[in-house]
């Protein structure tokens, strides 16, 4: 399912949609980041489902099969001989990838010698602790920490090895997922949707803005760039033929792809006609899409005064059916 | 089986399949290895008790690990030879667990066991000076040497019944025949005994 039929999907379900539609374009893209990573979380273990002493939840990351499938397209693994081992530095320190979401598995290569001193290596998992057990176990004269049997804990924005002398670590962890995006044609009030690789219809509107000759941004006088696509044409007295947005700072400034050749209060007429799409699909199975419909179905349901479509999202989301 | 596939199973039979990551902290391999030792030790001794009955002591064998290169030092304060003895040595009566040390390149010239309070006794007896060889007795973690020890001895080959601690993972480790199941379930008893007493008082969301 692309945004638009799960857009669709919970404009049927709600039946609130005569007047066009129940959620704006900015208030899908309000929701669709939270629904993101509120399904991620869900995914790899909600706390909210611990007990005292048994902190499983009842959806875990490699819990079952089914989970490690649904999540295994945001799987990544340092040093599979495609890809560089995580980098540790000479404090036993490692910076955490910036797409980093959740740890799954660390690895290292022991190098050994055998009787006759023939080198060999095999693998060993490096332990994950926690400051506490980290605290133990360094100075515990069994188990501590040693390069047949490291340990690691997360701090900051980095790991931190024991003993530090590693110098690399095979890391596995789960991404962040891809942060969905609705990008739509909103042509008579109504939106259509605009998949990824489409380019729209567009539509134009004017408005009143300040030039400064020479100078590549304008001011919107009594609007907001809201709604405005980068890349839309933009025709005006004192600007340049074939002239676009090139980016939108602020609510107010436009920033062009060429400078104005004149200073003035002018009217521009601004085009989105043919610029891309920026619509992003969810990063997530298809299997998946009816649970993120309804997380979006539920925020739905939360504006209106009846909560029978929101109890009803409440109950899909415990049956899961 | 060699080491590592003991710790492998035990591992493996106290998690109930695979283990993951975080067992570690409750069966640390190198805490299994631990208990495993323990037992071991049980079970190299309940050999030992076979072989007083049978005389054979060859059944020790099957538990020996040889040293090589042994470096015999001199003790100025007590003139008198010994090297460091391999800390993982069993400590068997009548030193059985040493069951041979000689020079590297000589192993029919066996060094004679003594006790350490034998020493005075023997030297009286013309047995000391009729037998050429050297005899040997064991304090803590060094092995003296007495009799006819000389400096021309500068290394020795020890053959010693070890713990299961000093053996190699790639090590083939041997049991008496027909006791695997008997080792394993006591290995798994003492193991288990680990979470007797809950581990975790604290409620910091922490299983182990």
């Amino acid at each position: 399912m692309n945004l638009g039929e799960i857009l669709n999907f919970c404009n049927a379900k709600l039946n609130k949609d005569q007047s066009g539609n129940t959620f704006s374009k900015q208030q899908l893209n309000a929701v669709l980041p939270v629904v993101n990573l509120e399904y991620m979380k869900k995914k790899i273990g909600l706390p909210e489902d611990y007990q005292l002493g048994a902190p499983i939840s009842r959806q875990a990351w490699d819990i079952t099969q089914m989970i490690t499938q649904q999540l295994s397209h945001l799987k990544v693994k340092m040093g599979d001989g495609e890809t560089q081992p995580l980098q540790i530095d000479q404090y036993g320190r490692a910076a955490k990838p910036s797409d980093f979401m959740y740890h799954s598995a660390l690895i290292w290569k022991v190098v050994d010698k055998n009787d006759a001193q023939v080198p060999g290596f095999y693998y060993n998992s490096i332990e994950v602790l926690t400051d506490a057990e980290y605290a133990e176990i360094i100075s515990d004269a069994i188990v501590r920490p040693s390069k047949k049997y490291p340990v690691a804990y997360y701090i900051g924005t980095k790991i931190q090895f024991a003993p530090i002398d590693l110098k690399w670590a095979i890391f596995e962890y789960l991404r962040k997922p891809a942060t969905p995006y609705f990008d739509c044609d909103v042509i008579n009030d109504e939106m259509f949707y605009l998949p990824p690789g489409t380019t729209r219809k567009g539509e134009s509107v004017t408005a009143s803005a300040t030039t400064t000759i020479s100078n590549n941004t304008i001011v919107l006088n009594n609007a907001t760039t809201e709604g405005l696509i980068i890349g839309s044409a933009v025709t005006g007295t004192g600007i340049p033929a074939s002239t676009v947005i090139s980016s939108l700072p602020t609510p107010s400034k436009i920033v062009l792809s060429n400078a104005a050749t004149a200073s003035g209060t002018v009217t521009v007429t601004i085009n989105s006609a043919n610029t891309a799409s920026q619509s992003v699909e969810l990063d997530w199975p298809e299997i998946t899409h009816p649970d993120i419909a309804n997380l979006i179905y539920v925020l739905m349901t939360q504006n209106l005064k009846d909560d029978r479509g929101y109890q009803q999202g409440k109950i899909r989301q415990t049956t899961g059916e | 089986m060699n080491k590592s596939e003991y710790i492998s199973l035990v591992r493996a039979s106290l998690s109930g399949g695979n283990p993951v990551t975080d067992t570690k902290g409750k069966y640390h391999p190198l805490r299994i290895e631990k208990y495993i030792g323990e037992v071991f030790t049980t079970f190299v001794r309940l050999a030992y008790n076979e072989a007083e009955v049978t005389k054979d002591y060859s059944v020790l064998d099957w538990y020996v690990k040889q040293y090589r290169n042994v470096s015999i030092s001199y003790d100025m304060d007590t003139q008198s030879y010994y090297c460091v003895a391999p800390n993982t040595v069993m400590p068997l009566p009548k030193l059985a667990a040493y069951r041979l040390i000689c020079p590297m390149q000589d192993q029919s010239f066996a060094f004679a066991p003594e006790s350490a309070s034998s020493e005075a006794i023997f030297a009286e007896l013309e047995v000391s000076s009729i037998i050429p060889v050297p005899s040997f007795y064991v304090e803590h973690n060094k092995i003296w040497f007495t009799g006819k020890m000389s400096s021309d001895y500068e290394k020795v080959l020890i053959k010693a019944v070890t713990r299961f601690e000093d053996f190699d993972d790639e090590d083939e480790i041997y049991l008496p025949m027909g006791q695997d199941t008997a080792f394993f379930k006591q290995v798994q008893v003492l193991v288990e005994q680990q979470s007797v007493t809950p581990e975790d008082l604290q409620n910091n969301n922490n299983g182990k």
